[in-house]
């Protein structure tokens, strides 16, 4: 794993010390409430609808065990003995005081943590591929890149003040392969590509894409750049918005509106001559330097497992599947195939049924750090999904690790099922939101908990989101709520045919919404449709909807009514 | 829904130093106690009463809400939640103290 250099740690702990002295001044009155709030946006603090909320960056979702116990210790010291994880692999703490603010901070520095850039108008958490480096269906581990565009781009003075804010994510997986990180609704989405002639690995730079209120998918800027020359490429991309992405407008101030408004071409052209013009020569990343960052993600040094022993352990797995139910379910849809034979990626559920999508109590904080130490090299992976992931779990103790999950309500076995939703806070913590998400998520999650149901219907992703910022990524789920305020009541839009991965699209607004009551309804009556008409039971919700358009659920939902 | 005779508004705000819900009370102090909050009879009062009451400096975020002048109950689903606290758990928040409303 990553480790601060003494660069890094300087920098957080000087950042902390100026924050204590910023809130300080606050609390004796001498800055003002309007001088004080963009500090502590830049800082990660929001005020919400209860309390303020702060919001903690875990850069490429990956997490140590210790990090993982001092988020806990977090929780229990100076919150409400939990954290809520993200849709961008954060953690946000729901219930802070001012006052303690530096403390926490400070806490969080001591194992390389900070809350830095996960709020304002700046280059946000870079969030990447949750299985990268584990997976064998990747060019490479994209988190050496990620690390290095963190570093160029925490608190660089030029992307401080940017027109909105901004959003990077990064996938080392095929282009025909999954692309677990949503690079195409990003603000700059990347994909690791070999050169089609001398096949070094270079990235792929995709811009224009996001959710929110104006949903796009992004298009290719560029199709290869050296790893050498790619910061320097993001520069004259991050230059061209700076000087004409739209101040006048916060709805038109993100980068997919430059791109639309600007023309894919013409924009693309821009780039390329700020680039040009650019003494790219100072920004370039030598290979040497490359590679002291990869080094630190070097796999842990993984005892190698002797095929016969692994076939001693899968014979174990197979019979204790028989065994226990719920073993054997879990194993089916949570595991991934590990890149080195005789381990596995086990998924962790944050998502019990009828529970909060997200939210991880300082117990089961513990005790997946604990299991970690033990039993995955004490990393932790973190998921755009609102899930967790060991990802270096050896075969022999897969059944041990279960039980373990099992017994604190972490091992739902729905990976990729209509129950593993992922869900924005929505009105019941978040400030801008118009409706609740939770509570329909919960109740979505109890109609859909029979495990022989969710395997019926297969993989299908549910997102919600409380308001049109669309946190919860509505826009690119298979079906996807989107919760409005109508006069005063909670009104739930339902969309289909969304797609967050390498066929990104947006769904479709099937028709009027439905009230806070019927929207879990007409979720089912939506599956239950899709199993009806199906071809078989292998073709997929999506491509049952490309097949047939939105028309034969619209009649069910709404039947002849205009 | 308020009858328009029960409708009247209220002064809502965040304390600084923990960012707890508060109201402008009777007294011109600020309360957590919604029942406290000054019942005013008018929009236009109401925004009166906010341009010239002297802020406290750790008082943030003042705005106006709607109640019903009766029980104080704030109108809208948003700024109920923000009084009682998240509808997903119950123990958290001014609901976990099982204050409701002045009652």
């Amino acid at each position: 794993m990553y480790r601060y250099d003494e660069f890094d740690s300087q920098i957080v702990k000087e950042r902390v010390q100026e924050f204590r002295r910023q809130i300080n001044m606050r609390l004796d009155g001498q800055l003002s409430e309007n001088e004080f709030k963009p500090l502590r946006l830049m800082n990660g603090l929001y005020l919400q609808l209860h309390a303020y909320m702060l919001r903690v960056a875990i850069p490429y979702g990956t997490l140590s065990s210790k990090q993982l116990h001092t988020l806990a210790f977090i929780a229990d010291t100076y919150d409400k003995g939990y954290g809520h994880f993200t849709t961008r692999q954060n953690i946000q703490f729901n219930w802070p005081k001012l006052t303690e603010v530096a403390d926490i901070l400070d806490t969080l520095a001591d194992v390389e943590m900070h809350a830095l850039q996960t709020s304002g108008n700046c280059i946000r958490n870079v969030t990447t591929d949750h299985w990268a480096g584990i997976v064998k269906d990747e060019i490479e581990d994209p988190r050496p890149v990620a690390e290095l565009i963190r570093q160029w781009s925490t608190l660089h003075p030029e992307f401080s003040y940017l027109p909105r804010k901004f959003k990077i994510a990064l996938t080392g997986a095929h282009e025909r392969d999954f692309d677990r990180a949503a690079i195409n609704v990003h603000d700059i989405g990347l994909r690791a590509r070999l050169h089609p002639q001398s096949q070094e690995i270079g990235y792929e730079v995709i811009v224009g894409g996001g959710l929110g209120r104006t949903p796009m998918i992004g298009f290719s800027l560029k199709k290869w750049i050296a790893k050498e020359q790619l910061l320097s490429y993001l520069s004259a991309v991050m230059k061209v918005y700076n000087l004409l992405g739209r101040r006048d407008n916060k709805y038109k101030a993100r980068i997919k509106i430059l791109v639309f408004e600007t023309g894919p071409e013409k924009f693309q052209q821009m780039v390329e001559d700020a680039y040009a013009q650019s003494e790219h020569i100072s920004i370039d990343v030598p290979q040497e330097e490359q590679k002291r960052i990869a080094d630190y993600f070097a796999p842990p040094n993984t005892p190698k497992i002797s095929p016969h022993d692994i076939q001693q352990y899968e014979q174990h797995i197979l019979s204790q599947r028989k065994l226990h139910k719920n073993f054997d379910l879990w194993c089916r849809h949570n595991l991934a195939q590990h890149k080195i034979p005789g381990y596995t990626i086990a998924n962790i559920s944050l998502k019990p049924t009828g529970g909060i999508p997200g939210d991880m109590s300082s117990e089961q904080m513990r005790a997946v750090a604990d299991l970690a130490e033990q039993y995955s090299f004490s990393e932790i992976r973190v998921s755009h999904y609102q899930n967790l992931v060991l990802p270096y779990v050896p075969l022999q103790h897969l059944f041990n690790v279960w039980q373990q999950l099992h017994e604190r309500d972490l091992a739902a076995p729905h990976h990729n099922t209509i129950s593993d939703i992922i869900a924005c806070p929505g009105l019941d913590y978040c400030s801008l939101a118009t409706a609740r998400s939770i509570p329909v998520a919960q109740e979505i999650s109890k109609r859909f908990a029979d495990t022989e149901k969710q395997n019926l219907i297969g993989p299908l992703s549910l997102n919600i989101s409380g308001c049109i910022n669309a946190c919860g990524h509505h826009h690119v789920g298979h079906i996807g709520i989107l919760g409005l305020d109508k006069r005063g009541k909670e009104v739930y839009q339902l969309l289909l045919g969304g797609n967050p991965d390498q066929n990104a699209q947006i769904g479709s607004v099937i028709g009027p919404g439905f009230s806070y009551e019927d929207i879990p309804a007409a979720v089912e009556t939506v599956v239950n449709t899709y199993i009806q008409i199906r071809k078989n039971q292998d073709e997929t919700f999506l491509e049952t909807y490309e097949r047939v358009g939105k028309e034969p659920f619209k009649e069910v939902l709404y039947g002849n009514a205009p | 829904m308020n009858t328009p005779q029960d409708n009247s508004y209220a002064i809502s705000a965040n304390r600084l130093h923990d960012g707890i819900v508060v109201y402008l009370a009777q007294n011109h102090q600020w309360s957590t106690e919604p029942s406290h909050a000054l019942s005013i009879p008018s929009h236009e009062h109401a925004l009166n009463i906010l341009k010239n009451t002297p802020i406290p400096h750790d008082i943030i975020e003042p705005y106006i809400i709607n109640i019903n002048s009766q029980n104080h109950t704030p109108s809208l689903f948003r700024e109920q939640l923000r009084t009682l606290g998240p509808s997903v758990r119950k123990d958290l928040g001014r609901q976990a103290e099982k204050i409701k409303y002045g009652e």
